[in-house]
């Protein structure tokens, strides 16, 4: 059968261009011929459309639809009228239509809640489904409630056209960051400014990293900010990481010993001879915890709370039985006489005004004037705070007594009235010394004794910008094993800190741990659990026999750069033994951050946290 | 003739297709090397899959432009478009790397990009599936056309069944033709049926018309064979009308999807130069 006619006088041409069709369709009935107008009025309701042709009319149906009939009405009209139908739209009409619904929909669904976000809700996060590409971290939602969007993103709180037209502007994200994060350097440029061997970026990409390069926001509540691979470090650096045996370079040359340590101990001596030979297990010593020392690192390092570093125990836990008699024993002396002259120590001629001890002579009787009157304040240019901490504990009727016995060619000998003053140890002394010398001196109580450790800073401050013999004299005093308090014998190094680093002197009395500006991430405790806390040291840590550390701290830690460490050099192989692929995890943040040490600025300031990447 | 043509499309696919490797490996490149230098990575597949976009859109364009012969054949955009379309889904993982944002406006514009690709290869399965099966059917007929033909043939069933009613005084046809097939010459039937390549239509028709034969006599069994070409021939149509009908209806959803998703890429682009650029 032939489903339709294709010549032009066969059958009816077909409009699908137009929106309307013939109502007769939809119910699947044959449509009219003429079918509807491009509004959608019915053109079925008569067969033709009749023409007049001279006086009458003629009607025009097409042979296709059965040809003229005989007879249009006399008023032009079709004779053959039939009951109109609705015409309804076609396909492509609805297909057009539905693409326009959906247009606006989208345009009303951006518009609508953008307004209202920016109008009404500005400061929440209520309707800021068209604003917002994803939910914050965890760490970023929980404080960015009050100021919603414009916490980071400033522009957000601009009127619309200032909105608008910062999209043609640099968006500074970096500083938002900082304005709550705190870096050790500058954040933009890499690891806070080192700058790596291998570096493959040029030094403007080097010094211009945004933090959005690494951290990526709005990945939802549990997304890790900090994550990062291997491939991230790949970016800037040369060496491509894939397997930290045979990729990554070999350590440094002193890794991890380049930082001298601030005490001296000799950790060979001590292991090999002073808490084995019995020439040093004396009575003044603790041969019980020599004997344990001897054998287990753990006896002095505190393994329970190791990080990068494994500190010392405290110095009454592992120095106090042995060395702390020896602290007691020297003295720090001001002032000596025969009876007829008078000598101040260097110690005391360093720190007092200058204009006094241009005559040295002078010098000592002005200073037994003043201590006798209480007025040490005369003497130094110093705060009066720092005259108390200095003076703690001092007696001037004492000193009265002290100066006028000297005066009149005699000892003193002091009165003991109680018994408290008879078993003193420690404190202010007038008379004879241990020299067997007539003298003003201070027996310090014991470790960190707080007067001797007062006169020492004094001293150390005023040879950092002074020199003279009188400072050189006092500080080569200071540093010599009995010199007061004993102190140069193990905190020589420390307090010579001077040469390290002029700009920012601190006194280092204590164990000076690893510096934690460093990209190296280790922690001791993983490793001390995994192979044992009494042989496990012995796996990275040997000795060094060739080594000559002693000289260093013989030469008083003078020049930090000549310490040599008693350990040998920690090498890649000792970690790579178990580092490999097929057993740990050895990728670069393993064991490497991208930051030093960082904190925050807002509310939680002085906590910094050490797992920054 | 033939050979020439088919030649020519050769060499038409070949360079689309060329040129379209070309530009994926080079923004593919672009965005490597970008990531390497801690860049914005998603600059140039952003921007480049913004142009595809374009470019996707331009094919609706020109089918209305047709007459402008400098802009290239229709075939030649026809395959354009599928091959940046292929391309753009390639750029779309590069540039947002997930499968599914994780919430907010991107959702959006994930959603409006997968029903566009999905809707588009349907398309694409459509559009070459089914106007070969038309081929197939013994002769075309003009989708507006198709419910006349079914009236028609509806008519000339009726008419058979009344004309043969009408001289044999039985009503076994009538009842044949009111209880089994006015249903089915009513509208047409078996859509899903034809889509799928079934056989059901077939089936059905053999399964009515069989059994009826034993109760016939001489003309209305004459009657009954011309209903059943009525019936296989309104069969055809519903073939028609179902391949005409779904080559029409996979737009219902490309095009509004298209137009969505062109609408938040916008956005999104406006977004993104506002907060984060």
């Amino acid at each position: 059968m032939k489903y339709q006619n294709h010549n032009f006088d066969q059958s009816s041409y077909e409009r699908p261009h137009c929106q309307y069709h013939c109502g007769r369709q939809r119910f699947w009935k044959k449509s009219c011929r003429q079918g509807p107008d491009h509004k959608g009025r019915c053109g079925g309701h008569s067969e033709c459309n009749p023409i007049k042709v001279g006086d009458h009319y003629e009607c025009t149906r097409p042979e296709h639809a059965g040809g003229p009939c005989q007879s249009p009405n006399p008023d032009g009209s079709c004779s053959q009228q039939h009951s109109p139908c609705q015409p309804v739209r076609n396909l492509k009409f609805w297909r057009r239509h539905i693409s326009y619904l959906v247009v606006v929909a989208v345009i009303v669904l951006i518009f609508s809640f953008s307004f209202a976000q920016i109008a009404f809700f500005k400061n929440t996060g209520i309707a800021d489904i068209m604003l917002n590409p994803g939910p914050l971290s965890a760490q970023h939602a929980t404080f960015t409630g009050q100021q919603s969007c414009q916490n980071c993103h400033t522009n957000h709180k601009d009127n619309f056209s200032d909105w608008f037209m910062s999209a043609f502007q640099h968006n500074d994200l970096t500083a938002a960051c900082t304005e709550c994060h705190l870096f050790a350097g500058d954040a933009r440029v890499a690891h806070q400014g080192k700058l790596s061997n291998d570096r493959k970026t040029s030094l403007a990409e080097h010094n211009n990293i945004e933090c959005v390069r690494c951290h990526t926001e709005h990945q939802g509540k549990t997304a890790e900010l900090t994550h990062s691979n291997n491939q991230t470090c790949s970016n800037c650096h040369q060496n491509s990481f894939s397997d930290f045996a045979t990729k990554h370079p070999p350590f440094a040359k002193h890794y991890p010993y380049r930082q001298r340590q601030a005490i001296y101990f000799d950790h060979l001596k001590h292991l090999e001879e002073y808490f084995i030979e019995e020439q040093y297990l004396t009575i003044k010593r603790d041969v019980e915890f020599a004997k344990q020392a001897s054998q287990s690192c753990s006896s002095c390092h505190n393994i329970k709370n190791a990080q990068r570093a494994v500190k010392p125990k405290s110095y009454t836990q592992i120095c106090q039985g042995c060395h702390d008699y020896q602290i007691k024993e020297n003295q720090l002396t001001l002032l000596t006489t025969d009876l007829e002259l008078a000598e101040l120590s260097p110690i005391t001629l360093s720190l007092m005004d200058e204009s006094i001890t241009e005559d040295p002579d002078q010098a000592a009787t002005i200073f037994l004037e003043a201590i006798a009157k209480g007025e040490m304040k005369s003497l130094f240019n110093l705060s009066e705070q720092q005259i108390q901490q200095l003076w703690l504990g001092f007696n001037p009727i004492e000193a009265q007594l002290v100066a006028k016995s000297w005066a009149s060619g005699e000892s003193y000998a002091p009165e003991i009235d109680d018994k408290e003053d008879s078993n003193k140890l420690s404190g202010w002394f007038f008379g004879e010394d241990s020299n067997g010398d007539e003298a003003i001196f201070y027996k310090p109580k014991g470790h960190a004794d707080i007067i001797l450790r007062s006169w020492i800073e004094q001293l150390l401050l005023i040879s950092r910008n002074k020199s003279n013999e009188h400072i050189e004299a006092a500080v080569e005093q200071l540093m010599e094993q009995k010199g007061p308090g004993s102190c140069g014998k193990c905190h020589a190094a420390g307090l010579n800190d001077k040469q390290l680093n002029q700009s920012s002197f601190q006194f280092s009395w204590g164990y000076a741990s690893k510096s934690e500006t460093g990209t190296i991430l280790y922690s001791h405790k993983p490793h001390i659990n995994l192979m044992g806390s009494e042989e496990g040291c012995d796996n990275c840590h040997q000795f060094n026999r060739k080594a000559d550390t002693v000289s260093y701290y013989k030469n008083r830690g003078k020049n930090p750069y000549e310490y040599q460490n008693p350990f040998s050099d920690i090498r890649k192989e000792s970690c790579s033994e178990c580092h490999t692929q097929d057993q740990i995890v050895s990728d670069c943040t393993t064991c490497h951050r991208y930051h030093g040490p960082s904190s925050y600025k807002i509310g939680f300031i002085s906590k910094p946290h050490i797992g920054g990447n | 003739m033939q050979e020439i043509t088919r030649l020519k499309r050769l060499r038409t696919n070949i360079l689309i297709s060329a040129c379209g490797l070309l530009i994926l490996f080079f923004i593919f490149i672009s965005t490597i090397e970008q990531k390497n230098s801690l860049g914005i990575a998603e600059i140039w597949s952003g921007y480049g899959l913004l142009v595809l976009l374009l470019l996707l859109a331009l094919f609706n364009i020109k089918k209305r432009l047709s007459i402008l012969p400098l802009l290239g054949t229709g075939y030649g955009w026809h395959q354009m478009h599928i091959i940046s379309g292929m391309i753009a889904i390639a750029i779309y993982f590069l540039h947002v790397e997930s499968w599914w944002p994780p919430s907010g406006y991107e959702r959006w514009i994930a959603a409006c990009f997968y029903l566009a690709v999905i809707s588009g290869i349907s398309g694409l399965i459509i559009q070459t599936y089914y106007p070969k099966r038309l081929t197939e059917i013994e002769e075309e007929i003009i989708f507006e056309r198709i419910p006349d033909a079914v009236a028609e043939v509806r008519e000339k069933a009726m008419h058979e069944v009344e004309s043969t009613v009408a001289i044999t005084r039985s009503e076994t046809l009538l009842r044949f033709y009111t209880e089994s097939l006015d249903h089915y010459f009513r509208r047409p039937q078996f859509l899903f049926s034809h889509l799928i390549a079934s056989q059901s239509a077939d089936f059905w028709i053999k399964k009515h018309f069989q059994p009826i034969r034993h109760f016939c006599n001489k003309d209305e069994l004459e009657s009954l064979q011309k209903l059943e070409v009525l019936a296989k021939t309104k069969n055809y149509l519903d073939q028609q009308y179902a391949y005409q009908l779904i080559m029409k209806l996979w737009l219902f959803i490309h095009v509004p999807s298209v137009l969505a998703l062109l609408l938040f890429v916008f956005w999104h682009l406006l977004l993104v130069n506002i907060y984060a650029l």
